[in-house]
C-alpha cells in the first residue's frame, strides 16, 4: 500500500469553529508527546479519561465523561465515533469535542447540535423509543486526537453504565473513574477482569470511590474467543435503591431485585373472562399436572408470536396477560406473563426467570446483584417437585427445551418472596445426538439412490423444528435437497412427520436420486465415504493462546451407512478406520467391506465441551483438521473390465 | 414544496373502487387455502394489491390523493412478519399525510368459524426514520399460518409532482395487482413500465366532468376530460435473490410516473420535465454540486504539493488519483449531492462516494487538467430511465478527466483499488458527464482485463507431492487478493483462498513478487501435501486451485438476466512431474465447452508423455449479461464443469 501522504500546510489551517463560546480543554497538557510503548500494537490510546458518577438520589445521577483518545491509523477512524443512548430516564445535558491534530492544535470544535440522532428502532426490535447520537470527529492526518466531555442526567435509576476504561486494541494512559454516592442509596460496585483496588473516603455521608489505571497495554479477542467483556477490565456499578419511573425498588440483594421485578408484573397477570373460559376448555378433562402445562404451552405456542416491543421504565415494563390474549402477540416479557397467568388460573406454582441470553455473551455475574438480564423464561414447579422450563418467545420447541443460549446460565428466579439466584439446565453431548442410518447404493456412472432416516433430540431436534416448522412443504422438500450437498439430486420420497414439537425426538426419513454423488473416470468410480455431514470447520494454528475456544453447545452425531457398489467393480482403496479420542471431543470412523460388494461406513464424531482451555488449543487445532482430512476420504474402485 | 394555485371549487369525484374487492369481505376460499398452487414454497401471497391515485382540488390548490388495499394470505409461520407494517410518509417536503388506516386479520378457527381482530389506534406508533421521513409501525393482531390480512389507508400529498410509482412485484408471489389513476387531462405525466412481467389489463378510458372555476371574471362552470388507466398483473411471480443479479428494481415489474406538465385552461401551463442538458446545467448552477467546485484554497494549496516532483501528466493525474484514495475514507454511503464545502469534507477525511470524487475533479483542475464531474447510478441503485431527465436518478459521481486527449474515468473510493479499475458498483451503467452546454452521455467501463494466469509445477513423491505456484493477478483478481490477503500471514492466506477447495495442502513459503496497483498482483509459494497412508496407487486432483465444487445456477428456471459484475480470463498450466518407479495409470479427459456464441468458453488439455503430465485449462467469459433464454446453457455448462473438476490423475507403482 502506498504511504499515506502529508502535508505540513494542512496543520496550521483550522476550520471554522462552530461558534462556541467555550472551548473545551479537558487540561491534557501537550498531546505531540507520546509514550511509543503505548502504541505498540494499539490501535489508539486514551491519553486522560475521567468519568465520574453522581447519584443524588434513588432516581437521579449525573454521569460526566471526560476524555482524550489518539487515533494511530486511518483504518482505525472509526474509533472517532462518539455513541449515546438516550431514553425517557435518560438525557443528555451537552455534549463537547474538539478535534486535536498531532500538536494538540484544536482544528475544530463540536457540540450536541452537530451530533445526528437516530431511532433505536429496527434490526431485531419492532419498536424502540430509545434514540441515540452519534457524532463523528473526522479529521484526514494522523495521528490526531479527539477529545470530548459529555454529561448524562439520569431521572430513573435501574441500571448504571460499566466503566470500560479501554475498548479492544486500545492502551490507556491515564484513566480515572469516580462514584460519588449522595443520597445514601448504596450503590454498589465490582472490578471485572483486574487487580484494581479503589480508594475510598466517607464525609459527612457521602461516599467517594476512586480507581485509577496507568499504563495499560492493549488486549484482544482472540480467534472464536470470549466475548470482549469477558477480557477487558471494567467495574460494574448497580445501584441500592432505586426508583425508575414510580416504581421503587432495592437491588442490593437478589431477593430485593426480584421483589421489584415480581411487584412491577404481578399487576399485569390479570387474565380476562374469555381466556379463562378457553384455558378451561383445553385444560377439560386432563388430570396430569405435566399434561395441562404441554397442553397450555401448546395453544400459547400457536396462538402468540414474539414481535420486540421494548417501551416503559428502559423496556422493563411487560404488557400485560390480556393484551397477549387479545393481540396474539407480545415480547419476551409478555409472552411469559401471559403463559404465568395461564399456569396460575389453574392452580399450577409458575415463576418467572430472568436471565442473560446469547450462546456467546458473557456469563452473569453472581455475586452482584442487579440488572444484568435480556430476556426472561418461565419455571414450571409440578405438585410432586418436577420443574417444566418453558421458552416463551418459540413457537417450534418442546416444553423443557430451553435452548443453548439459555443452557447452563446462572439466572434469577421471581418469586413472591422475592429473587433466588439458580442455575438452569446445563445440555450434555450424550442429549444433543443426532444418529444417521443410510443405504446408498452406486451405480457404475456414479449416481446415488439414497434411503436415509435421522433421529435427532435435543439442541439438535430444536435445530430441526426452527428450520422445518415455519416454512412450507416445498421449502421442506428443498431443505433436504440441499442437505445433500449435490447439484443434480431429487427427493422421490419423505416422510417429514416425525418433526413436531410434541414427540421427545425428531425423525424424519426420504429417499433421493442424485447425479454424480460419485465421480468416475473411464475406469475407476470414486465414492467419498461422509459427503453429507462431513466437518468443514478449522483454527488457525496458534502458539501463543491465551483465551480460551468457545462453542455454542455441546453434541454428539453417529453415522451409520451402508454402500452397494456396481458388481463389475472391485475395491482399489479403501479408506482406513481412525480414532481419535480427546478430552474435548471424540471421534472414529471404521470402514468393513462386506459381502455383495457392499460398504459398511461407521462415523461417530462429539464434540463434549462448549468451552475449551487455550492450553488445549493446539489438540484442538490438531482434532478438527484430522477430522476433516477423515471425511474427506474416498473410496477406490476399479472397473473389472479394465484389469 | 408549494402548491399548485388555481381557483376551482366543490368538486369531488366519486370512487371508483371496485365493489369485489371490499374491505372485510374474504371469501372462504382464501381464509381455507393452504399452499398457493402457483408456488408452493411461498410463505406468504399477496391476494390482492390495489392502488387508486386520484387528482383532488382542496382548498384551491390540487393534491394527490392515493388509496392503498392490500390483502395478504399468510401460508406459513416465516409468513408472519408479512403482519408487521410500516407506512413512511414525508412530514414537510412535500407534505404527505397519512390517514384512515384500517388493519384487520381473519382466521378460521377449529370449529370454521372466522375470528376478525384488528388494529386499535393506539398499537400504532410513530417512528422518526430521518430529519422529514416518519414511518408509521404496527403489527397486525391475531395472526397465524393460514391467516388472511388485510390494510388499507390513504396518503394526501400536497402537489401533483409527487405522484405514487407502483410496484407489481415483491418478493412473495402476488395474484393480482392493480392500479388506476384518474388524471385530468391538464395534467401530463409520462410513464415507464419496467420488468420481465406482462400486464392482463392495460386500458385507458376518458371520462368528462366539471369543476367551477372562480376567476377574475366571476365563476364559470368548466366541463374537462381526464383519463383513467387502469394498469393489472395478474399470476406475478416472487423474485428472490439469485446469484448475479443487479439491483432488483431492474428486475421487478413496477410502474413509474413524472409530471411532465400542467397546463390549466387558459394559461400557457407550466412544464415540469426538461431535457437531460437542462438537468446538466441545474446540476451546474447548484449549490449542493457544481458550484462545490468554485475556490478551494486548501485543495489548491494540496494540488501543488501532491504533483510537485510529478514529470510527466500522466502521473501527475495518478499522483493526484492516489493522493485522494489514500487520504480519503469512504463513509460506504452514496448520493450525488455534496454536504459541505469540499475544503472542509477533505479536512475531515471522510466522505460519501461522490464528495470524495468531487474533491479529486477540484484537485485535477486545480493541476490544470480538463475535469467534469460524471453522474451516474450504481449497481443498486438500478440503471437510469433516460426517459426521465431528472437528477433524482443519480446517486453518485466519478471523475472524468482527460490526460494528452486520452479521457480517463476515475473513482477515489478505495485505496486498494487502481486509477485504472473502475469498482463493479459503477461499471455497465451509462454516466452524465457534467460539463456546459454540452450533453455527453459514456458507458462506465473498464478497459483493462481481468484475469489471473497461474503456473503450478507439482513433484509427486513417496509420502505425498511437493510444489510451487506463481500467479499473476490482474484486475479485479488483483485487487480481491490485496483485500482478501493478510499480508502478515501470507502463506495462510494462500492455504485458506488460492487452495480453497483441496484440503491438506500446506504452503511453506510465499512471496509477492510484484504488486503495482495499476498493473498485476503477482505471488509465488511453494507448497507440501502428505499421503496419510502408503500405498500402490496415488490419486491426484491436479484442480488444486481454480477449483470450482457447485454450480452457482439453482433454480430450474430464471425469467430475467444473468449480469455478472465483470468478464474474465482464468487460465492456468499444471505440470505434474510422475517420480521414479511410478507410472501413470489414467488421467482426466481433454474437454472443450463452448457456448453457441462463444461468450462462455471451458477448456482442459491433458498429456501424458513419459514421467510429465501436463494439464494446460482456461476459463473465460467475455461478456457480462445473459438473457434468460441462455440461463440454461450456463446452468448445464456449470454443470459439466463441476463434474469435470472432479477427475484425478492415477498413479500406480511400477511392477
Amino acid at each position: 500500500m502506498k504511504k499515506l501522504f502529508l502535508c505540513s500546510l494542512c496543520v496550521v489551517l483550522v476550520l471554522g469553529c462552530s461558534g462556541s463560546s467555550r472551548v473545551l480543554d479537558i487540561g491534557y497538557g501537550d498531546y505531540s508527546k507520546e509514550n511509543f510503548l503505548l502504541k505498540i500494537g494499539a490501535n489508539s490510546t486514551v491519553r486522560k479519561s475521567e468519568t465520574v458518577l453522581e447519584v443524588k438520589s434513588v432516581s437521579e445521577a449525573t454521569l460526566k465523561v471526560s476524555e482524550a483518545v489518539t487515533i494511530y491509523e486511518k483504518e482505525d477512524k472509526d474509533l472517532a465515533t462518539i455513541y449515546l443512548v438516550h431514553d425517557s430516564f435518560k438525557s443528555i445535558d451537552y455534549i463537547k469535542a474538539n478535534i486535536r491534530d498531532r500538536n494538540g492544535i484544536v482544528i475544530r470544535s463540536f457540540d450536541e447540535n452537530d451530533a445526528a440522532d437516530i431511532s433505536l428502532s429496527g434490526g431485531g426490535t419492532f419498536f424502540s423509543d430509545s434514540r441515540i447520537k452519534i457524532l463523528e470527529l473526522l479529521y484526514n492526518s494522523f495521528p490526531y486526537t479527539i477529545e470530548y466531555e459529555y454529561q448524562v442526567q439520569y431521572s430513573g435509576l435501574l441500571n448504571f453504565p460499566r466503566w470500560l476504561p479501554k475498548k479492544t486494541g486500545q492502551s490507556i494512559e491515564h484513566s480515572k473513574f469516580t462514584i460519588i454516592d449522595k443520597g445514601q442509596t448504596g450503590v454498589r460496585y465490582k472490578v471485572l477482569n483486574s487487580e484494581m483496588e479503589p480508594t475510598v473516603t466517607d464525609q459527612m455521608g457521602i461516599k467517594t470511590v476512586t480507581w485509577e489505571i496507568e499504563n495499560s497495554f492493549p488486549v484482544f479477542v482472540e480467534d472464536h474467543g470470549p466475548s470482549a467483556l469477558d477480557i477487558l477490565p471494567s467495574v460494574v456499578v448497580a445501584p441500592g435503591r432505586f426508583s425508575i419511573g414510580g416504581s421503587f425498588g432495592d437491588a442490593s440483594s437478589w431477593n430485593q431485585f426480584g421483589k421489584w421485578y415480581y411487584d412491577l408484573s404481578k399487576e399485569t397477570r390479570e387474565l380476562p373472562v374469555e381466556a379463562k373460559q378457553e384455558i378451561d376448555k383445553l385444560v377439560e378433562g386432563l388430570t396430569s399436572e405435566a399434561e395441562k402445562v404441554k397442553r397450555i404451552y401448546d395453544f400459547m405456542q400457536e396462538r402468540a408470536r414474539y414481535v420486540s416491543i421494548a417501551l416503559g421504565i428502559g423496556g422493563w415494563k411487560p404488557y400485560s396477560a390480556t393484551y397477549v390474549f387479545e393481540n396474539s402477540y407480545g415480547d419476551c416479557k409478555a409472552l411469559t406473563n401471559f403463559m404465568q397467568a395461564a399456569l396460575e388460573y389453574i392452580g399450577i406454582k409458575a415463576e418467572a426467570v430472568l436471565i442473560r441470553r446469547g450462546d456467546f455473551t458473557p456469563d452473569m455475574i453472581e455475586d452482584f446483584p442487579s440488572n444484568q438480564f435480556n430476556h426472561v423464561v418461565l419455571r414450571v414447579t409440578l405438585e410432586d417437585g418436577s420443574i417444566i422450563w418453558l421458552e416463551c418467545t418459540s413457537k417450534y420447541v418442546p416444553a423443557n427445551h430451553i435452548g443453548s443460549d439459555n443452557a447452563g446460565k446462572y439466572a434469577l428466579l421471581i418469586t413472591s418472596e422475592g429473587g433466588e439466584l439458580i442455575q438452569v439446565p446445563e445440555q450434555h453431548f450424550t442429549t444433543n445426538v443426532s444418529n444417521n442410518f443410510r443405504n446408498i447404493s452406486i451405480s457404475e456412472s456414479g449416481d446415488a439412490s439414497i434411503s436415509s432416516k435421522t433421529i435427532s433430540k435435543g439442541e439438535l431436534q430444536d435445530n430441526l423444528l426452527y428450520s422445518l416448522l415455519p416454512v412450507s412443504e416445498k421449502q421442506r422438500v428443498e431443505w433436504l435437497e440441499e442437505n445433500l450437498e449435490a447439484d443434480n439430486r431429487k427427493i422421490t420420497e419423505y416422510d417429514l412427520s416425525g418433526i413436531r414439537k410434541d414427540a421427545s425426538f425428531a425423525e424424519f426419513s426420504f429417499m433421493a436420486e442424485v447425479k454424480g454423488y460419485g465421480n468416475t473416470s473411464s475406469k475407476r468410480l470414486y465414492i467419498p465415504v461422509n459427503k453429507v455431514n462431513s466437518w468443514s470447520i478449522t483454527i488457525q494454528s496458534d502458539e501463543e493462546r491465551t483465551q480460551p475456544v468457545r462453542f455454542a453447545y455441546p453434541f454428539s452425531e453417529v453415522d451409520s451407512v451402508v454402500f452397494e457398489t456396481p458388481s463389475n467393480y472391485t475395491f482399489e482403496s479403501i479408506p482406513r478406520s481412525v480414532s481419535y479420542s480427546f478430552d474435548f471431543g471424540e471421534y472414529y470412523s471404521e470402514i468393513e467391506v462386506l459381502e455383495d460388494n457392499k460398504v459398511l461406513y461407521k462415523r461417530y464424531m462429539a464434540m463434549k465441551e462448549k468451552r475449551v482451555e487455550p492450553d488445549r488449543y493446539e489438540d484442538l487445532q490438531n482434532f478438527f483438521e484430522k477430522v476433516r482430512t477423515a471425511d474427506a476420504q474416498q473410496i477406490v474402485m476399479v472397473s473389472t473390465a479394465d484389469q | 414544496m408549494k402548491g399548485l394555485i388555481l381557483v376551482i371549487w366543490g368538486l369531488t369525484l366519486g370512487s371508483v373502487y371496485a365493489q369485489t374487492y371490499d374491505f372485510g369481505d374474504v371469501p372462504m376460499e382464501s381464509l381455507e387455502m393452504q399452499v398457493y398452487d402457483k408456488d408452493s414454497t411461498a410463505k406468504a401471497v399477496v391476494l390482492f394489491d390495489k392502488g387508486f391515485t386520484d387528482i383532488d382540488y382542496i382548498d384551491y390548490e390540487f393534491s394527490v390523493i392515493f388509496k392503498r388495499h392490500v390483502r395478504i394470505k399468510i401460508l406459513t409461520d416465516e409468513g408472519l412478519d408479512l403482519g408487521d407494517i410500516g407506512i413512511r410518509y414525508i412530514k414537510e417536503d412535500p407534505r404527505q399525510v397519512i390517514r384512515d388506516i384500517e388493519a384487520q386479520s381473519y382466521t378460521l378457527d377449529e370449529n370454521g368459524e372466522v375470528i376478525k381482530e384488528s388494529v386499535g389506534k393506539k398499537d400504532r406508533y410513530e417512528d422518526k426514520i430521518s430529519d422529514d421521513l416518519y414511518e408509521i409501525k404496527f403489527t397486525i393482531p391475531g395472526l397465524k399460518a393460514g391467516s388472511v390480512l388485510e390494510f388499507r389507508y390513504e396518503r394526501f400529498s400536497e402537489h401533483p409532482l409527487d405522484f405514487p410509482d407502483w410496484f407489481f412485484q415483491r418478493e412473495i408471489p402476488t395474484v393480482y395487482s392493480e392500479y388506476v389513476t384518474r388524471i385530468p387531462s391538464w395534467f401530463k405525466y409520462l410513464t415507464v413500465t419496467r420488468g420481465y412481467h406482462n400486464y392482463f389489463v392495460k386500458e385507458d378510458v376518458q371520462y368528462n366532468d366539471r369543476i367551477m372555476f372562480r376567476g377574475p371574471y366571476g365563476t364559470s362552470r368548466y366541463n374537462y376530460v381526464g383519463y383513467q388507466n387502469t394498469y393489472a398483473m395478474k399470476d406475478i411471480p416472487a423474485i428472490d435473490n439469485e446469484p448475479y443479479m443487479r439491483a432488483s428494481v431492474d428486475y421487478l415489474a413496477h410502474l413509474r410516473f413524472k409530471l411532465s406538465e400542467f397546463r390549466p385552461p387558459g394559461s400557457k401551463g407550466t412544464k415540469y420535465i426538461g431535457t437531460w442538458n437542462k438537468v446538466v446545467d441545474n446540476l451546474l448552477d447548484s449549490k449542493n454540486y457544481g458550484k462545490k467546485l468554485e475556490g478551494s484554497r486548501t485543495l489548491k494549496n494540496e494540488t501543488k504539493d501532491v504533483i510537485k516532483d510529478q514529470k510527466t501528466d500522466l502521473d501527475k493525474m495518478i499522483a493526484v488519483y492516489d493522493h485522494v484514495a489514500n487520504l480519503m475514507v469512504w463513509d460506504e454511503s452514496y448520493g450525488l449531492y455534496i454536504s459541505d464545502d469540499l475544503d472542509d469534507i477533505y479536512k475531515e477525511g471522510t466522505g460519501s462516494g461522490s464528495e470524495i470524487n468531487m474533491i479529486l475533479i477540484q484537485m485535477l483542475r486545480e493541476a490544470g487538467f480538463v475535469a467534469h464531474p460524471v453522474t451516474l447510478s450504481t449497481r443498486v441503485n438500478g440503471e437510469v430511465i433516460g426517459l426521465f431527465p431528472f437528477s433524482s436518478q443519480f446517486n453518485h459521481t466519478i471523475a472524468y478527466v482527460e490526460v494528452d486527449n486520452v479521457p480517463y474515468l476515475l473513482d477515489a473510493k478505495n485505496d486498494k483499488r487502481p486509477y485504472n479499475l473502475l469498482p463493479t458498483s459503477v461499471t455497465g451503467s451509462m454516466g452524465l458527464v457534467i460539463i456546459k452546454d454540452r450533453l455527453v452521455w459514456t458507458p462506465i467501463q473498464n478497459k483493462g482485463k481481468n484475469g489471473v494466469r497461474k503456473m503450478v509445477n507439482i513433484q509427486v513423491n513417496d509420502e505425498g507431492y511437493t510444489g510451487t505456484i506463481t500467479a499473476q493477478n490482474q484486475g479485479f483478481f488483483a485487487f480481491d487478493k490485496r483485500i482478501d490477503f493478510d499480508f502478515d500471514n501470507l502463506a495462510h492466506s494462500i492455504e485458506e483462498k488460492v487452495f480453497d477447495e483441496v484440503d491438506d495442502v500446506t504452503v511453506d513459503t510465499a512471496y509477492i513478487r510484484k504488486d503495482v496497483l495499476e498493473e498485476s498482483f503477482d505471488f509465488t509459494a511453494s507448497f507440501t501435501h502428505r499421503n496419510n497412508d502408503s500405498s500402490d496407487v496415488i490419486y491426484l486432483n491436479p484442480m488444486l486451485t481454480e477449483h470450482i465444487d457447485s454450480n452457482p445456477f439453482k433454480v430450474k428456471e430464471r425469467t430475467y438476466p444473468v449480469d455478472y459484475e465483470y468478464a474474465f480470463d482464468r487460465s492456468m498450466v499444471v505440470n505434474i512431474q510422475v517420480p521414479e518407479g511410478w507410472q501413470v495409470d489414467e488421467v482426466p479427459q481433454s474437454i472443450l465447452l463452448r457456448l453457441p456464441d462463444q461468450s462462455v468458453e471451458f477448456r482442459r488439455v491433458v498429456q501424458a508423455s513419459g514421467n510429465m503430465v501436463v494439464i494446460s485449462y482456461k476459463f473465460a467469459i467475455t461478456k457480462e449479461r445473459f438473457m434468460p433464454e441462455e440461463y440454461q446453457y450456463l446452468k448445464q455448462m456449470y454443470d459439466q464443469i463441476v463434474n469435470y473438476m472432479s477427475e484425478n490423475i492415477v498413479l500406480k507403482k511400477s511392477v
